[in-house]
Formats: C-alpha cells, sequence, structure tokens
C-alpha cells in the first residue's frame, strides 16, 4: 500500500510542480534543462523506492504511473475542461503582425524568442514576416508567415 | 478577436489562461514560502531558526539534545547527558519510541538492555558527572512521535515530528 501511496503523491506533486512552473520551463531542452531533468530524475526514483529495490516494489510502482496516466487521459477526454487545465490551451502571441506584449510577458516569451521559432520553422527574417504566432500547449512557438 | 478564431482555428481559451497565469503566480509564492520554511528548518535537518531542542538541564540531572523536525528513514540522534554522579546510569524509552524508529546504534554500547511491557532500559556504567550518551535512530514511520525518556529520578517527553 505504501508504494501506491507514494506513486500517487508524487505524480500529483510532479503535475503541480511542473504546471505552475509554466509551458515554457523545461521547453527548451538546453543542457541546463537536460541536467535538471536528469537530477529531478534521480531524487524522484530515491523518494519513491525508498530502501525497498525490490521487483515487486517496482512493479507497484511503475502499475501505479501507468494506471494514473491511463485514468488522468481518460478523464481528459470525458471533460473538456479538465483536458484544458491539465494540458493547457494554445495562447496567441502575435496576432495579424501584432505583438501582444501582456500575453508575452506573463508566459515569458520575449521578441527574440519569436524570432527564432520564425528563422528555424519558417526562414523569416523579421518580425513583419510573422502574420502568427501562437504558444503552443507544449511549450513551443510555432509561426504563420505573412501571406506575399 | 472573433476573426482571428475563425481563420486561425485554435482553440483559444484565454479567460483560462489568464486565470492559470494568477495560479502560476500563486504556486511560485507557495514554492518560496516552502523553501523558506526549509532553508529556517522547519523541514527538519536544522536551519537558520530551528536547530536542536533541549529537554531537562544539569538541574534535573538529566538532559538531552533532540531534533524537533525529523523525516522518515533518514538518520537522526538523541543526545543524552547525566549530571548526576552514581556508578550506574539507567536509560528507559517507552514503547513508542522503540516501535516507531529503528535503532541504529547506541554509543557507547550499554552494559545491559532490559525490556518489559512498557518499554526498554539500557544500563550504562559511568564514572563521573557529565558522562554522555548518544543514540542515533531512523524513524521508520511518519507523524507525530513522543518519547518518553527516563532515568531513575526524571522523566521528559520530546516532542518529535517525522516529515514523510
Amino acid at each position: 500500500m505504501d508504494s501506491v501511496i507514494r506513486g500517487l503523491v508524487i505524480y500529483i506533486f510532479l503535475l503541480i510542480i511542473f504546471k505552475i512552473s509554466g509551458k515554457r520551463t523545461l521547453h527548451e531542452a538546453s543542457t541546463f534543462d537536460l541536467v535538471l531533468l536528469l537530477i529531478i530524475a534521480e531524487t524522484t526514483q530515491q523518494a519513491m523506492l525508498g530502501e525497498d529495490f525490490s521487483m515487486i516494489n517496482s512493479f507497484i510502482l511503475i502499475t501505479t504511473l501507468v494506471f494514473l496516466d491511463i485514468v488522468l487521459s481518460f478523464i481528459k477526454q470525458k471533460s473538456k475542461n479538465a483536458d484544458k487545465i491539465l494540458d493547457g490551451t494554445p495562447t496567441i502571441l502575435v496576432d495579424n503582425g501584432k505583438l501582444l506584449k501582456d500575453r508575452m510577458d506573463k508566459v515569458r516569451v520575449d521578441q527574440g524568442d519569436i524570432l527564432e521559432s520564425a528563422r528555424k520553422l519558417q526562414g523569416l527574417e523579421s518580425l513583419q514576416q510573422v502574420k502568427y504566432a501562437i504558444l503552443e500547449k507544449d511549450g513551443s512557438i510555432s509561426i504563420i508567415p505573412q501571406a506575399e | 478577436m472573433g476573426s482571428t478564431k475563425n481563420e486561425l482555428e485554435v482553440e483559444e481559451d484565454i479567460k483560462l489562461d489568464r486565470r492559470m497565469w494568477t495560479l502560476e503566480r500563486v504556486g511560485w509564492a507557495a514554492m518560496f514560502l516552502f523553501l523558506v520554511a526549509a532553508v529556517l528548518g522547519f523541514m527538519g535537518k536544522g536551519g537558520l531558526v530551528v536547530s536542536e531542542e533541549n529537554a531537562g538541564g544539569p538541574d534535573t540531572g538529566l538532559a538531552i539534545t533532540y531534533d524537533r523536525y525529523l523525516r522518515q528513514d533518514a538518520p537522526s540522534k538523541i543526545t543524552v547527558t547525566f549530571h548526576s554522579q552514581r556508578p550506574e546510569h539507567q536509560l528507559r524509552f517507552n514503547k513508542m519510541f522503540i516501535k516507531s524508529a529503528r535503532i541504529e546504534q547506541i554509543v557507547p554500547e550499554p552494559s545491559a538492555a532490559g525490556i518489559d511491557s512498557a518499554g526498554i532500559t539500557y544500563t550504562f556504567s559511568t564514572k563521573d558527572e557529565g558522562a554522555m550518551v548518544i543514540l542515533y535512530f531512523k524513524p521508520s514511520r511518519a507523524g507525530s512521535l513522543h518519547t518518553v525518556v527516563s532515568d531513575n529520578a526524571t522523566t521528559l517527553t520530546l516532542n518529535q515530528f517525522v516529515y514523510p
């Protein structure tokens, strides 16, 4: 029983902490973010397993985590609101060529980030060529160029 | 914005977004407070404000130093100092302590240990006043832990809390 509770608590804790940290936090997999993820994984693992390294404990924990994931996906499918809260919604950052500054501040995206995505994804040179920029649910920025 | 949505077909919900952003900020504040509490020592293992607690003292004949906040399965210790002069000192722990803590080591080793229905009694031979015994242990269950420690004359209760 202890393992199931541990798995449950840690799953929920991670869900909340990553929700709070915002869409952008771990999206850009910079070297440092990678290191951060590894450290989080290591810390979590020890807290979940405790001193019990038996196979049955790992089976219980894995089943708990995967089962929770399935339950959550069911909830998301059934309830539109739950889906929106858990996975977030896309946010428009550039609307018809106009930067929406207040939103960009809130989601911690600056002009440079939008330009970077514009270059990488569409090969655009300047902000004038961007019609729409959207912060997607996963934290990436998608760009729709102005029609020629 | 109406035209945007028609053209763009993005399922935007800016009202929810704004609510989430507010929640995010509240969450950051909560994270900060959590860290402050940890730095101050309220999450165990000591800190700027909470360090070891003392019970008893030289006038009661028995002085104990212990941690107020503990963590499950993390090492901790109780330091006992005998302030009375006797060739032999007895130290008693209640059953709850024995049940909820795994005693790792007692320094020095007691010369004898005896059990009864209420707890366990260790006997140490001492030469003079101020002799010290350190008990290293790991709490095995979370929650509050009321440890009753006594020698022949004094009884002290230690109120500790074990984080899971």
